[in-house]
């Protein structure tokens, strides 16, 4: 294999962005006695770049719109007067550019000249030393005295503000050529950054002139990227130094999968910069992608395997060999005592593709069953069920450029400036360029109303009546004839469609009707269902607000059927497509981590498929699908599962009903536990296995989008293992021999087995960046788009989804409907996110709450909140809040201790016992102290905390 | 594994397939606890058919008839 290290240079620049429209038309310049040929829109500056001739600029960098303020750029053009700047000059044909002569030369010195006057001129010890475009530049225009003196009325003194954590802002090095307030709007959309003030007084300010951290910034590092000085800089870099290599990696927080540069000093990482190519981010990140990577080599990650018999005990630190036997054993002995059927184990979302179908290889060969499952059980199962069942695959349609195109916008039960930052930012470009916004979501999210965005639509149902809505936006569509009637009549199965109509035409069905329970006005009903039928382009966006519900699944198939009726499906700007929560989460799905699937969303019913996997595997696969994650923690009650190896998961915190898993947890003889740190499961395993996490590791990961991207190892795994060898050597302990010497191996088995990933290979990633599968002969460099012709199922099938109201209503002593949801900083149980700096914007979860339920009773903002349901209570600080409606409150479940799945209950989808997260009758109370539960719970994690601390103390002993 | 869970599912999805020709509903229910229930819990549900109230709504109940007909599910 080759190295996937390159020298470190900045990124190419070419000035200003690539034309919007993509027009086939093209001009033919001369500059500087070359002849080149760009599309036509291309500016001069790009133009001249393209051509490998650097005109020098400041103000420009092509991720923003040109601005012409700075007057580096300026060039001669045959017969044009004076001196136009490059970057705001369109090329046209025929165009004669001279790019440096005297008289420009002499321009562009007395511009540098003026911007040194008020310049520092400590390059030496300065931050961005060897990295800096204001010194480039000088260097390029031959600066080589300042006329004016330094003397003069300056900004030197200007004083740094550090309150961001990640970067520092130091406006003494600030040539206000507003790259970062562009950036802030064009490219995140959050408006936080103005010049305040006018000429020789302008500065760049946050806010209302705030620090930044009390800003409205969301330190996305988008102005940090732009800044062409040492204003805003990483404090990373500001400690380490300049970056000696990089290599491009991938994101492994959110399902958008941003690409990133990886910038290394030997396995260091300075900082992670965003990646240009990247087709699911073009350089954009987020802070947690960006920013929030220090949890990898915290002193709290765990390097050395342990065991212990029970977990009443302490750890005992061990080598890999006596870790790996002392586990193979117990479970071996677990099946010989209670049946084959006794184990099973759970695969990562956030592990790689291969290491996933390692897990998932090792249960259903090593242990002899199909007991395997996945986080997204808890997540995204009912997207797979509904989507297979109604357009037959089992993912979104589109990429997220797709959006671009877009007229409508519907989103449903989605946060995305939130919980997918990136693909929010490129949304709200799309809105500021005037599509048209439908918000369905209990809750007023950030996209209802922000700067420049206001949703067109918003449709504040209650919790649990997302089928009431989405049926009746269909029954208006029908009984005003808005439906796409040939397109169904060609691409979709007629008797199901008929069925569906009648259906849908009911009475009930009708936006009055369902009024009352949804709360939604019918005319708002009506009008969002007119606005999504008659554009030329709609595409709906959903999220867990969709799938975890009682009726997650049958609200994706009433999406697919919108989708169908109205004919969004099967080209660019429209489409179904779900906002998947963890990064792996496709990828995890893809590679048969259901129990009921093989990888490629095949039944194991099937006997073709599983005889293919058979001869491959060396084993016979049991035709019966195994058990999901509920049914495991209700067999482990009931005494008949006793075994579960769990892959970078903490289904302790994550998963609902906290006080059913944690008995059933601590029902089991042998959990092995492999993960960074100890996790509230890990709390109660016997065998910890050491993580590796994204950057001590090869492999790939699959986005929102179906785009396999990959991850590439940057620094050697800090316990020695990562974690696809860490499986290969769980399998070989147990007896079952895989060999495979790197991930590709493993990449080149799922293509040989798997029809949508035949093309697949780490070479042509290489080569491409990155692959949306279905990747075939069909499709050589992927599919971006879905459905194009006909569905991957044949005809589309419209489902009948009838509204059934939910088991968990509010009642005298449930008064309230509690949503849960998540926050831009932290990422999911937190357990990665709280080990940053990210800590600073979400240090607790909170309860948020409406004013009037509030008063009612006695709550003020920052109470301390007792919050209980039919499972179980838990305490929390209130916070008084718009966002939601009367009768509604809201949480996040960031943070263990919170406890808010101890009030979850254990209430699922009906389809695939996705949990019903969204929807939990409660009532609130002011207290003053914290819950039995929380109370016990602090002391069991004391106690697990002791029995860790005491293994690494018993092993120092030893070792001195 | 705890029956009156086995019961509280399989109500729950009787309910969602509770539309159009009742020959379908019965037929699909059956279909999707055959594909997404271990062999366990279907033996489970099945064994509970012989118990005299089983708290299995109507359509439920038709639909595990249908599955008890398969031997491999027989209590
Ligand atoms: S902070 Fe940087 S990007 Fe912003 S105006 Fe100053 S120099 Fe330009
Ligand atoms: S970090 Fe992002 S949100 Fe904050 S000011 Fe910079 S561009 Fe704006
Ligand atoms: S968390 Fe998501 S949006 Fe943020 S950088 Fe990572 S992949 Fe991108
Ligand atoms: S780069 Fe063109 S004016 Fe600044």
């Amino acid at each position: 294999m080759a190295t996937n290290y390159s020298r470190y240079r900045r990124a190419d620049d070419f000035g200003t962005p690539a034309p919007v429209q993509e027009s086939t038309e093209t001009v033919t310049l001369t500059i500087d006695g070359v002849d080149i040929s760009v599309p036509k829109g291309t500016t001069v500056l790009r133009a001249a770049a393209l051509a490998g001739i650097n005109i020098p600029k400041l103000c420009a960098t092509d991720s923003l719109e040109p601005f012409g303020s700075c007057r580096l750029c300026l060039v001669h053009i045959e017969g044009a007067r004076g001196m136009p700047a490059s970057c705001t000059t369109e090329a046209g044909d025929g165009m004669v550019v001279t790019t440096q002569n005297k008289q420009l030369a002499d321009v562009r010195r007395n511009v540098m000249e003026l911007y040194i006057s008020d310049h520092p001129l400590d390059c030496l010890t300065c931050p961005t030393n060897g990295d800096c475009e204001l010194q480039d530049m000088a260097g390029a225009v031959g600066l080589r005295d300042v006329r004016y003196g330094y003397a003069g009325e300056n900004h030197l003194a200007a004083e740094k503000d550090t309150s961001n954590p990640y970067f520092t802002f130091d406006p003494s090095k600030c040539i206000v050529c507003s790259r970062c307030v562009r950036a802030c709007d064009e490219v995140q959309g959050t408006f936080a950054l103005t010049i305040d003030g006018r000429g020789f007084g302008s500065k760049v300010a946050a806010s209302q002139d705030q620090p930044f951290l009390d800003s409205e910034c969301v330190s996305c590092g988008a102005c940090v990227q732009a800044c062409p000085t040492a204003t805003l800089t990483e404090n990373s870099l500001i400690e380490m130094g300049q970056p000696e290599h990089s290599v491009i990696t991938t994101c492994a927080y959110c399902g958008v999968g941003c690409s990133f540069r990886a910038e290394m000093k030997g396995q260091e990482v300075v900082r992670m910069v965003p990646h240009k190519e990247g087709g699911a981010n073009h350089g954009h990140s987020c802070v947690k992608g960006r920013f929030a990577f220090g949890y990898a080599t915290h002193p709290d990650r765990i390097t050395t395997p342990m065991i212990r018999n029970t977990i009443h005990e302490p750890w005992q630190e061990v080598s890999w060999d006596e870790a790996l036997s002392f586990a193979a054993k117990k479970m071996k002995g677990i099946q010989a005592e209670y049946g084959q059927g006794a184990i099973g184990g759970i695969t990562s979302s956030r592990c790689t593709n291969e290491e996933t179908y390692l897990v998932q290889k090792l249960v259903r060969a090593a242990f002899g069953n199909n007991n395997v499952d996945t986080c997204a059980r808890v997540c995204h199962s009912p997207t797979g069920y509904g989507l297979k069942a109604t357009l037959g695959e089992s993912a979104g349609t589109q990429n997220f450029d797709s959006v671009m195109k877009a007229d409508t916008i519907v989103v449903i039960g989605a946060n995305p400036t939130d919980a997918h930052p990136v693909f929010g930012s490129q949304m709200k470009r799309r809105l500021r360029q005037g599509a048209k916004l439908i918000v369905i979501d209990p809750r007023s999210t950030d996209l209802v109303k922000s700067p420049h965005i206001q949703a067109d639509f918003h449709l504040p149902l209650r919790p649990g009546t997302n089928v009431a809505v989405l049926n009746a936006i269909a029954h208006t569509i029908i009984t005003e004839g808005l439906e796409a009637k040939s397109y169904i009549d060609e691409r979709c199965e007629s008797d199901a469609y008929q069925d569906w109509r009648e259906f849908i035409a009911r009475p009930e069905n009708s936006p009055e009707s369902v009024e009352q329970e949804s709360g939604v006005k019918a005319d708002v009903i009506r009008g969002a269902a007119r606005l999504y039928a008659n554009a030329p382009n709609g595409a709906i966006y959903y999220g867990l607000g969709v799938s975890e519900h009682a009726q997650g699944s049958t609200t994706v198939m009433a999406i697919a059927n919108l989708a169908m009726l109205t004919g969004n499906l099967g080209r660019e700007g429209v489409g179904v497509n779900p906002l998947r929560g963890q990064n792996n989460v496709q990828g995890a799905c893809d590679m048969g981590s259901f129990p009921h699937e093989l990888p490629g969303y095949r039944h194991v019913s099937d006997p073709a498929v599983r005889a293919l996997f058979g001869s491959e595997w060396n084993v016979s696969i049991l035709a019966e699908p195994g058990m999901r994650i509920p049914n495991m923690f209700d067999a482990a009650v009931a005494g008949q599962f006793k075994g579960l190896y769990v892959q970078g998961e903490d289904v302790a915190q994550s998963d609902p009903d906290t006080q059913h898993v944690t008995a059933a947890l601590s029902a089991l003889e042998c959990m092995i536990v492999q993960d960074l740190f100890l996790n509230e499961t890990a709390k109660f395993a016997h065998v910890f296995l050491p993580g590796s996490s994204f950057l001590e590791k090869d492999g790939t990961f699959t986005n929102a989008e179906r785009r396999i991207s990959r991850v590439r190892k940057v620094m050697e795994p800090l316990a020695g293992l990562a974690d696809w060898e860490t499986t290969i050597a769980l399998a070989q302990a147990m007896g079952y021999s895989m060999s495979y010497s790197h991930p590709s191996e493993v990449m080149d088995e799922i293509a040989r087995l798997t029809p949508t990933f035949t093309g697949v290979s780490y070479d042509k990633l290489d080569a491409l960046g990155s692959i949306q599968w279905p990747c075939n002969a069909a499709a050589e460099s992927g599919t971006p788009t879905m459905h194009i012709d006909e569905f991957v199922r044949g005809k589309g099938l419209f489902r009948v989804t009838p509204y059934v109201a939910t088991d968990e209503r509010t009642s005298r002593k449930y008064p309230l409907l509690l949503t849960t949801g998540r926050i831009l900083s932290q990422y999911n149980v937190g357990a990665q996110t709280r080990r940053t700096a990210n800590s600073n914007w979400h240090d607790e979860d909170v309860l948020e709450i409406h004013a009037h339920d509030a008063e009612q009773r006695g709550i003020e903002d920052g109470d301390w909140v007792g919050m209980k349901s039919r499972a179980g209570e838990t305490v929390m600080r209130a916070v008084i809040s718009e966002r939601v409606q009367p009768g509604v409150v809201y949480t996040t479940f960031h943070h263990p201790a919170s406890g808010a799945n101890v009030v979850t209950t254990d209430n699922s989808d009906w389809a695939t016992n996705c949990p019903e997260y969204k929807v939990t009758a409660v009532q609130a109370h002011k207290v003053t102290q914290m819950s039995d539960w929380q109370q016990k719970f602090e002391q069991f994690s004391d106690e697990q905390e002791k029995f860790l601390k005491g293994a690494q103390s018993v092993t120092e002993e030893t070792l001195n | 594994m705890n029956v009156s869970k086995l019961v509280r599912m399989a109500n729950q999805i009787a309910q969602n397939f509770d539309v159009g020709e009742r020959d379908k509903a019965v037929a699909a229910i059956a279909d999707h606890l055959t594909r997404y229930w271990t062999v366990e819990m279907k033996k489970g549900i099945v064994a509970h058919l012989n118990q005299g109230t089983t708290g299995l709504s109507e359509l439920a109940e038709a639909a595990i008839v249908e599955l008890s007909k398969n031997e491999a599910y027989a209590a």
